[in-house]
C-alpha cells in the first residue's frame, strides 16, 4: 500500500465505511492510542477493530492496523 | 543445478481481483491427499491390500510474523466466506512476483484453523490452515499481484497479555500476572459434503462448527505480592475461577506501560471456562502453570 494512500485513510471522515484497514503510524504507544481513539470517534457508528500493535525494526515507529466495518 | 529455495514458493490470496502474498510468511506446507478404499476381496489370494483413490483433497498451512491484521483473520475464519488462493513460484527479485510455475495450482479453501502465539521477548506468530473445498486447476498464466508493502515492522509478545474476570459480566481488569506466553487458537470444523451429485474426485467441504481455546503460561509467584504489586490473576484465583466451574470474561488486548499492564486497543474478547490447570514445578527451575480456557459462546473482534 502506498504512503499516499495511507494517510488518505487515516484522515477519512463521515458517516460512509473508509476504505480499510487503516493503518496508524506513530512514535509512542500514547501517541498511537490517541490516534486510535480519534478514529473511533470519526466512525461513531461503524465497528473498529485493530489488531496487534507492531514495531519497526528501522525507526522504531508503532503500527497498529485497524479494520473498520 | 540449483534447488528452489522456500522463499520462492508462496501461498496467494486473492483480495478483489488481485493477489497478494501472505506478508512476513516464514513457512508454508501444501498437502495434496488421495483418500483411499481397499479394493482387495477374497478372490484375491495374497495378503495384500489394493487401495483406489476414491476422492481427493487438499489443505495449506502457512506460518507467518505479522500479526497486525489478527482481527482481520478472526473475522475471516467466522465469516465462513472460502479464500481463494494459489501456490506459486514467486520471482526471486521479489519475492512476491508470480510465475505460473507448473506445478502452481489455484482453487478454494476455508480458512479452518487459525493460532496466534505472544510469547514473552519474541516475534508473535501467526499459524493458518486452508482446507480446500472442491477442485484444483492449474494456474497457466501469472495471476495479477498486488505487491505488499515490507515495513519491517514485528511484535513482541510481551504487549499482547490476557485479561481475565472473576465473572462473566464486568469488562475484565485484571492481567494474567507474571505470563511467559499467550496462544490463542480458532478453529472451524468442516464436513465432507460430496454427493453423488458432485462432478470430479474433489472432496467439497462445508463449515459446521466453530470453536476456540486460550492457553497461558505463567510463573506461580506469591498470590500476595502479584495482588498487591500488578492487580492480576494468579495461579490461586484461577483455581478459585476453575473450581467455580462458570464462565468468565476475557479480554486479549495490546498493552503497555509499567510492568506492561496498562489496556490499549482490544483484539478479542469473549467469555471462558478453565477447563485445564496443570503446575508445573520441576527440580531447580521456575515453578509454572499452563491454563486452557475454552470458549464459550462466539468471541467478539475487538471490545
Amino acid at each position: 500500500m502506498s504512503k499516499e494512500k495511507e494517510q488518505k485513510q487515516q484522515v477519512a471522515t463521515g458517516t460512509a465505511a473508509p476504505e480499510t484497514p487503516v493503518i496508524l503510524r506513530a512514535k509512542s504507544r500514547e501517541e498511537l492510542d490517541t490516534q486510535f481513539q480519534e478514529l473511533k470517534a470519526k466512525h461513531d457508528g461503524h465497528t473498529l477493530t485493530a489488531g496487534a500493535v507492531a514495531r519497526s525494526k528501522d525507526d522504531g515507529t508503532y503500527i497498529l492496523r485497524v479494520d473498520i466495518n | 543445478m540449483t534447488s528452489l529455495k522456500g522463499q520462492n514458493i508462496r501461498i496467494l490470496l486473492q483480495e478483489g481481483t488481485k493477489f497478494k502474498v501472505v506478508g512476513k510468511s516464514t513457512n508454508c506446507t501444501v498437502t495434496l491427499t488421495g483418500n483411499t478404499d481397499d479394493a482387495s476381496t477374497k478372490d484375491d489370494v495374497a495378503l495384500a491390500s489394493k487401495p483406489e483413490i476414491t476422492s481427493k483433497s487438499w489443505s495449506v498451512q502457512v506460518e507467518s510474523l505479522d500479526v497486525t491484521d489478527t482481527a482481520a483473520v478472526l473475522n475471516a475464519i467466522k465469516n465462513l466466506t472460502p479464500f481463494t488462493l494459489i501456490w506459486d513460484e514467486t520471482a526471486t527479485a521479489d519475492n512476491q512476483t508470480a510465475q505460473a510455475a507448473a506445478y502452481s495450482r489455484k482453487g478454494q479453501a476455508y480458512l479452518n484453523d487459525v493460532t496466534f502465539q505472544w510469547e514473552d521477548r519474541a516475534n508473535s506468530t501467526k499459524q493458518l490452515q486452508f482446507t480446500g473445498s472442491g477442485a484444483l486447476e492449474k494456474v497457466s498464466t501469472a495471476p495479477e499481484m498486488e505487491i505488499v508493502t515490507v515495513d519491517g515492522a514485528y511484535t513482541k509478545g510481551q504487549y499482547v497479555r490476557l485479561f481475565l474476570g472473576s465473572d462473566n459480566s464486568a469488562v475484565p481488569a485484571k492481567i494474567v500476572a507474571a505470563a511467559k506466553s499467550l496462544s490463542l487458537h480458532v478453529s472451524m470444523s468442516l464436513e465432507d459434503a460430496t454427493t453423488k451429485d458432485t462432478t470430479g474426485d474433489w472432496q467439497v467441504q462445508e463449515p459446521t462448527a466453530l470453536s476456540y481455546d486460550i492457553s497461558s503460561n505463567a510463573l506461580v509467584s506469591s498470590g500476595d505480592t502479584i495482588t498487591s504489586t500488578v492487580q492480576g490473576q494468579d495461579f490461586a484465583s484461577i483455581e478459585d475461577i476453575y473450581e467455580a466451574g462458570t464462565p468468565v470474561r476475557f479480554q486479549i488486548a495490546n498493552v503497555s506501560g509499567a510492568n506492561n499492564r496498562t489496556k490499549g486497543a482490544i483484539i478479542c474478547s469473549g467469555s471462558v471456562v478453565v477447563t485445564q490447570l496443570t503446575l508445573n514445578a520441576p527440580n531447580r527451575q521456575n515453578a509454572t502453570y499452563d491454563t486452557q480456557l475454552t470458549g464459550y459462546g462466539i468471541y467478539q473482534v475487538g471490545a
